[in-house]
C-alpha cells in the first residue's frame, strides 16, 4: 500500500514545516509513500524550498507564490498524487514516538474493516453551524477516488468548514466518517496528545495569525449553515435574534412590530428617493411601494450581502457602512431608521441630525426600554418623548398595530415618530429623572415588600437610596434581597444603602433633597405602593406644584374624614389616611409623596424619631407658593410596624422636643397652640385676651378643658391632650418663672404678648 | 334685692375623704341667714350643698351670663364666678381665704379679704398641701355689714 500525504505550507518553516517532516522521515516508511509539500505564499528564502528539494524523493514540492487557503492548496495536492490513499495532514502537527508509519496503519484500519469508510481520522468534532459531526481536517485519510469525486470546496477561503462539508457530502453518497483513535486533546507545552493516536497538533498554527481570521471563521460558519443548518442560519442572521431577516419569498406576520412599523411608513411615506438605516435584509421593500428609490444601509456585511441576494434591484441600492460614516452628500425625501438610534451611543442627537438630510423622517424605538431587556445590543434604554424634541408620537404595540398611546413601559413596545419639514411641533420638558428615598429601621422584613413594590412601578424610578439607621446589615447576599436587587438591575434601577448616622430618618430625606434628581419620592420602610403609584404622582407634577400625595393607609383601617388643612393637624385624620376619588390642594403632606427637592429644608434640630419632619418639610414648600396636592385614588398601604421605624425610642423626651419645635414652627407660620390644661376660672381670665390673640396670629389652636368657654370664637379648639406637648407652657409656672405679682389677666398678656 | 350666690370651689381633682376645699367660705348659712327677705339664687354644681331654695346647678355658662346680668350683684368665693362676672361687667363680691385677691381678683369687686397673713405663701402653687381654715375668712356679720354699706340693701 502506498500514501500520498499532501501537506499544506504557508510559511512557518522553521517552528512547524521542519519538525513536522522530521518527525514523518523518523516516524514513517518512507518506502510507503510520497509526502507532497504545497508551498503556498511562503517566502523564496525562508528555508522551505532549499529543504524540501535537498531531501529529494519521496519528498515532493509544489510551489505556489501566492497563498491558496487550505481548500485550494490541498486540491492541488491531491491533483498531482499518485497513490491510492491520500492523508492531508497539517504542517503545525509532529509525530510522537512509536513504531513507524503506526499513525498510518492506524488511519488505515478503518477501511480494512469496512469498505464504505470514505475517511478517517483521530480527532472528531461537532459543527453548530452545520450541526453535524465531521472529522478535523489536521490530520485525516481519505481515497483518492473519491476525493476526485468531491474535492475541497475552495468557496471557504483562508480555511474552516471545508473539512465539514467534505464530510458531510461524503456521506451523502453513501460513505462512512470513521473516527481512527480517541484524542481527547492536547497539552501545548509538553507537545504530547492526550489521547491513543500518536501525534501532537498545535491547533490554527497558521490561521489565527491572519487579520481576519475571525470574520473569515464566522463567514465560513455562515456559508456552512446557509448550506446545511437554516435555522442556525437566520439565528446569526438576525444578529442573535436581534433582527427580523426576511428573504424575498418569506412573509412577515401580521401581528408583529415590524410589520406595523413598515405598514406605518408605507401609509407615510414622502417622494420617492428613500434611505433607511439599518434596513437589514431590505425587506422594508414588501411593503414600500415598487416606483421608489431605494438605498438600504446596515454596519452588518452580512446581512447586506443577503439583502442584495434577496432585494436587488435597478433602483434597490444597498450600502454596508456604519452610519457615521455614511456619506450624507444627497438629500432625501424620507428617511427611514426603524429600532436603530438606540443601538448607537449618540442615538438621540443622531436621530436630530437626520433632519437635516430629508423632509420625512420615520423612526422607531423601544419606549421605554429597561436596560438589557432585548439584550447587549441596545446602548440606549428608557427613551420615551422627552429624548426626541420635535416628532410627532404614536406607539407600537407588542402585537403590532398602531396605539395613541403606550400601554407598556418596559420597552415590549415601540415609540415610532414622525417629523415633517416644515412643521411645528410643541415643546416638551426634558426627561425627569426620579430619585426614591426610603428611610428605614430595623425593619428588614416588611422593608422587602417596599423595595419590590418600587422594583414593579409602571415608571420605575430611575434611582434608590435606602437610608438603614438601624443594624445597618450588608443585604447583598441575603436571600430575599439578593433576588430584589437582581430585580432592580433587571429594571435598570440603580440602588444604594447608605448607612445614616443614627440620628433619624430625616437625616436621610435631607441628604436626598440635596441632590440633583427633578424629583424625589419619599417612602417609609413599612409602606407598599400600588405599581402606578409614581406614574400617577408624576403625572400631577405641573410647575406650580411641589409636593404630590397619594393616600397613604393601613389596609382594612382607612381612617375617613379626613383633613389636610394645618389648623387640624391636632384633632383630625390626615386626609391621606383613607382612600377615594378626590384630587385636592391641601397644606401638608404625610410620610410617603413625591417633591420637588432643593426647595425646603428638612428640620435637623428634630429628635431621632423626627416627629412631623415630613408635615414641616411639605408646609414648607407650601409656603413658598407651591402646591401641595393629594390624590387619594392613588393608593399606598402602610403595614404598621409594633416596632422598628420611630418606634424604636420609646422616649416622651423625643416626641415632646419634636412637638415643641413643630409648635414654633406653626408660630412662624401663624398657628398659635395654646394649652390651658388649668380650671374654669383661668379658662374665663384667658377669655379676655382672645380678642388681641386673634388679632395677632392668623389660627388659634386652642387645647382646653371647657371648649364651651370659646364657642363662637374664632379658634380651633381640641382636646387638651392634643396639644400639651406642643405648648406645654402653663400659667401658673410662668408666674412663678416670672415671679409675678399682679392680676392674673396681666399675667396672662404678658405670657402671650397682647 | 336679687342675689346671686356661688358658693364653692371645685377641685381640679377628685377630694379626698372629708376634704374641705380650702377656698371655700365656712360661713354661708349665718350669711345667707342675714339676707333673708332677698332673692338668693344659688347656682353650681350638682352635688353641693344646697343652701337656698332657689338653685341652679350645672347651668350652661351663656345662661349663668344671663343669669348675671339680671341679678343686682352676687357673692362668691374664690371660683370661676367672679371671671364668669367679669365678663358680663357685673359686680359682685368675693370672699376671699387663701388666695390673694390682688393677682386672682378684679379691683371693681368688692374683695373681702380678712388678713394678708393668711394667704398662703406660694400663690401659684399646688393646692394640696393647702389646709382649710375657717380663720382665714370674714365673719358673715362683717360681710353683711359690708355688703349693705356697697349695695344699700334694704329689706
Amino acid at each position: 500500500m502506498k500514501y500520498s500525504i499532501i501537506i499544506g505550507v504557508y510559511g512557518h518553516f522553521l517552528d512547524l514545516t521542519k519538525p513536522c517532516i522530521e518527525s514523518i522521515i523518523k516516524y514513517t516508511d518512507l518506502l510507503t509513500c510520497e509526502i507532497i509539500i504545497v508551498a503556498n505564499g511562503c517566502k523564496e528564502n525562508d528555508g522551505t524550498r532549499a529543504y524540501v528539494e535537498k531531501l529529494g524523493p519521496p519528498f515532493r514540492l509544489l510551489w505556489f507564490d501566492e497563498p491558496l487557503g487550505y481548500a485550494k492548496a490541498n486540491n492541488a495536492g491531491v491533483a498531482i498524487a499518485k497513490y491510492e490513499k491520500i492523508v492531508l495532514l497539517n504542517n503545525d502537527t509532529v509525530l510522537l514516538d512509536q513504531q513507524k508509519n503506526r499513525w498510518l496503519d492506524q488511519l488505515e484500519e478503518p477501511f480494512l474493516k469496512d469498505p464504505m469508510v470514505g475517511i478517517s481520522g483521530p480527532l472528531l468534532g461537532h459543527s453548530e453551524p452545520a450541526n453535524h459531526d465531521f472529522l478535523v481536517f489536521f490530520c485525516v485519510m481519505t481515497t483518492k477516488e473519491l476525493f476526485d469525486k468531491l474535492k475541497l470546496n475552495e468557496d471557504y477561503g483562508v480555511g474552516a468548514g471545508e473539512d465539514t462539508e467534505y464530510c458531510i457530502e461524503l456521506e451523502k453518497l453513501g460513505y462512512k466518517v470513521a473516527r481512527c483513535a480517541e484524542i481527547t486533546g492536547s497539552d501545548n507545552t509538553n507537545k504530547l496528545v492526550i489521547g491513543d493516536f500518536p501525534i501532537f497538533h498545535a491547533g490554527e498554527g497558521t490561521l489565527k495569525e491572519l487579520p481576519n481570521w475571525k470574520s473569515s471563521f464566522d463567514e465560513n460558519s455562515l456559508k456552512l449553515a446557509k448550506k446545511y443548518n437554516k435555522g442556525w442560519y437566520n439565528f446569526k442572521l438576525s444578529n442573535d435574534f436581534e433582527r427580523a431577516v426576511l428573504g424575498k419569498e418569506d412573509n412577515l406576520p401580521e401581528n408583529t412590530r415590524e410589520h406595523a412599523r413598515y405598514t406605518f411608513a408605507a401609509n407615510n411615506l414622502v417622494g420617492k428617493k428613500v434611505l433607511e438605516f439599518g434596513c437589514s435584509s431590505g425587506y422594508a421593500l414588501k411593503f414600500l411601494p415598487k416606483d421608489i428609490d431605494y438605498t438600504g444601509v446596515d454596519y452588518d456585511e452580512t446581512i447586506i450581502k443577503f439583502a442584495k441576494e434577496n432585494f436587488d434591484g435597478p433602483r434597490t441600492h444597498f450600502i454596508h457602512c456604519d452610519a457615521h460614516s455614511f456619506d450624507f452628500s444627497s438629500h432625501y425625501d424620507t428617511i427611514i431608521a426603524f429600532e436603530f438610534i438606540e443601538h448607537i451611543d449618540d442615538g438621540k442627537e443622531f436621530a436630530q441630525k437626520l433632519k437635516q438630510h430629508c423632509d420625512n423622517l420615520l423612526i422607531t424605538t423601544p419606549f421605554r426600554e429597561t436596560p438589557g431587556f432585548w439584550g447587549k445590543h441596545h446602548k440606549l434604554h428608557n427613551l420615551s418623548e422627552k429624548d426626541f424634541p420635535d416628532f410627532d408620537y404614536k406607539y407600537v404595540g407588542e402585537y403590532g398595530g398602531i396605539l395613541d398611546k403606550p400601554t407598556r413601559f418596559d420597552g415590549q413596545q415601540l415609540m415610532i415618530m414622525r417629523w415633517e419639514k416644515g412643521k411645528e411641533y410643541p415643546k416638551i420638558e426634558p426627561s425627569t429623572r426620579v430619585l426614591c428615598s426610603i428611610a428605614t429601621k430595623d425593619r428588614y422584613d416588611i422593608l422587602s415588600s417596599c423595595l419590590v413594590s418600587v422594583a414593579l412601578q409602571t415608571r420605575v424610578p430611575d434611582e434608590v437610596i435606602i437610608y438603614d439607621d438601624g443594624e445597618q446589615k450588608d443585604l447583598r447576599e441575603d436571600p430575599i434581597y439578593r433576588h430584589i436587587f437582581r430585580l432592580f438591575d433587571r429594571k435598570g434601577i440603580k440602588w444604594s444603602f447608605a448607612w445614616t448616622p443614627k440620628k433619624g430618618q430625616h437625616y436621610g430625606h435631607d441628604s436626598s433633597n440635596k441632590s440633583d434628581f427633578d424629583y424625589v419620592w419619599r417612602l417609609d420602610d413599612d409602606e407598599v405602593a400600588e405599581p402606578d403609584v409614581l406614574e400617577k404622582l408624576l403625572a400631577h407634577m405641573t410647575k406650580d406644584v411641589g409636593a404630590v400625595a397619594g393616600a397613604v393607609f393601613e389596609p382594612g383601617n382607612p381612617q375617613y374624614g379626613g383633613s389636610n388643612k394645618l389648623v387640624d393637624i391636632f384633632h383630625k385624620p390626615n386626609l391621606q389616611w383613607a382612600p377615594g376619588n378626590e384630587v385636592v390642594e391641601v397644606e401638608h403632606l404625610y410620610s410617603s409623596f413625591l417633591y420637588r427637592p432643593r426647595i425646603a429644608q428638612y428640620t435637623l434640630e428634630l429628635s431621632p424619631v423626627a416627629h412631623r419632619e415630613e408635615t414641616m418639610f411639605s408646609h414648607e414648600l407650601f409656603k413658598k407658593g407651591y402646591k401641595l396636592i393629594v390624590d387619594t385614588s392613588i393608593k399606598t398601604y402602610h403595614f404598621r410596624q409594633a416596632t422598628g421605624g420611630i418606634r424604636s425610642h420609646n422616649s416622651e423626651f423625643f416626641y415632646e422636643n419634636d412637638e415643641r419645635i413643630f409648635a414654633k414652627k406653626l408660630e412662624d407660620w401663624g398657628y398659635k397652640v395654646i394649652s390651658l390644661d388649668t380650671g374654669l376660672g383661668d379658662h374665663l381670665v384667658f377669655l379676655n385676651i382672645l380678642p388681641d390673640l386673634i388679632k395677632k396670629y392668623k389660627h388659634i389652636i386652642l387645647g382646653c378643658c371647657y371648649p364651651n368657654v370659646f364657642q363662637g370664637h374664632d379658634v380651633t379648639i381640641v382636646p387638651m391632650a392634643a396639644t400639651k406637648k406642643s405648648a406645654p407652657e402653663h400659667i401658673y409656672k410662668w408666674c412663678i418663672d416670672n415671679n409675678w405679682k399682679t392680676s392674673i389677666l396681666n399675667a396672662y398678656k404678658a405670657m402671650y404678648g397682647v | 334685692m336679687k342675689v346671686v350666690i356661688s358658693p364653692y370651689s371645685q377641685k381640679l381633682r377628685p377630694p379626698k375623704e372629708k376634704e374641705v376645699n380650702p377656698k371655700n367660705y365656712p360661713y354661708w348659712k349665718e350669711l345667707i341667714e342675714l339676707l333673708k327677705g332677698h332673692e338668693i339664687i344659688q347656682v353650681g354644681v350638682n352635688g353641693e350643698q344646697r343652701l337656698v331654695q332657689d338653685t341652679r346647678f350645672n347651668w350652661p355658662l351663656k345662661d349663668l351670663k344671663k343669669l348675671i346680668s339680671e341679678c343686682d350683684f352676687w357673692i362668691s368665693v374664690d371660683n370661676f364666678f367672679p371671671h364668669l362676672a367679669y365678663h358680663v361687667n357685673k359686680r359682685g363680691v368675693v370672699l376671699w381665704g387663701p388666695s390673694d385677691p390682688q393677682l386672682f381678683g378684679y379691683p371693681t369687686n368688692v374683695n373681702i379679704l380678712k388678713d394678708k397673713s393668711y394667704l398662703r405663701p406660694d400663690q401659684y402653687g399646688i393646692w394640696e398641701s393647702i389646709e382649710f381654715d375657717p380663720n382665714r375668712f370674714v365673719k358673715a356679720e362683717e360681710v353683711y355689714k359690708i355688703v349693705n354699706k356697697e349695695f344699700n340693701m334694704t329689706k
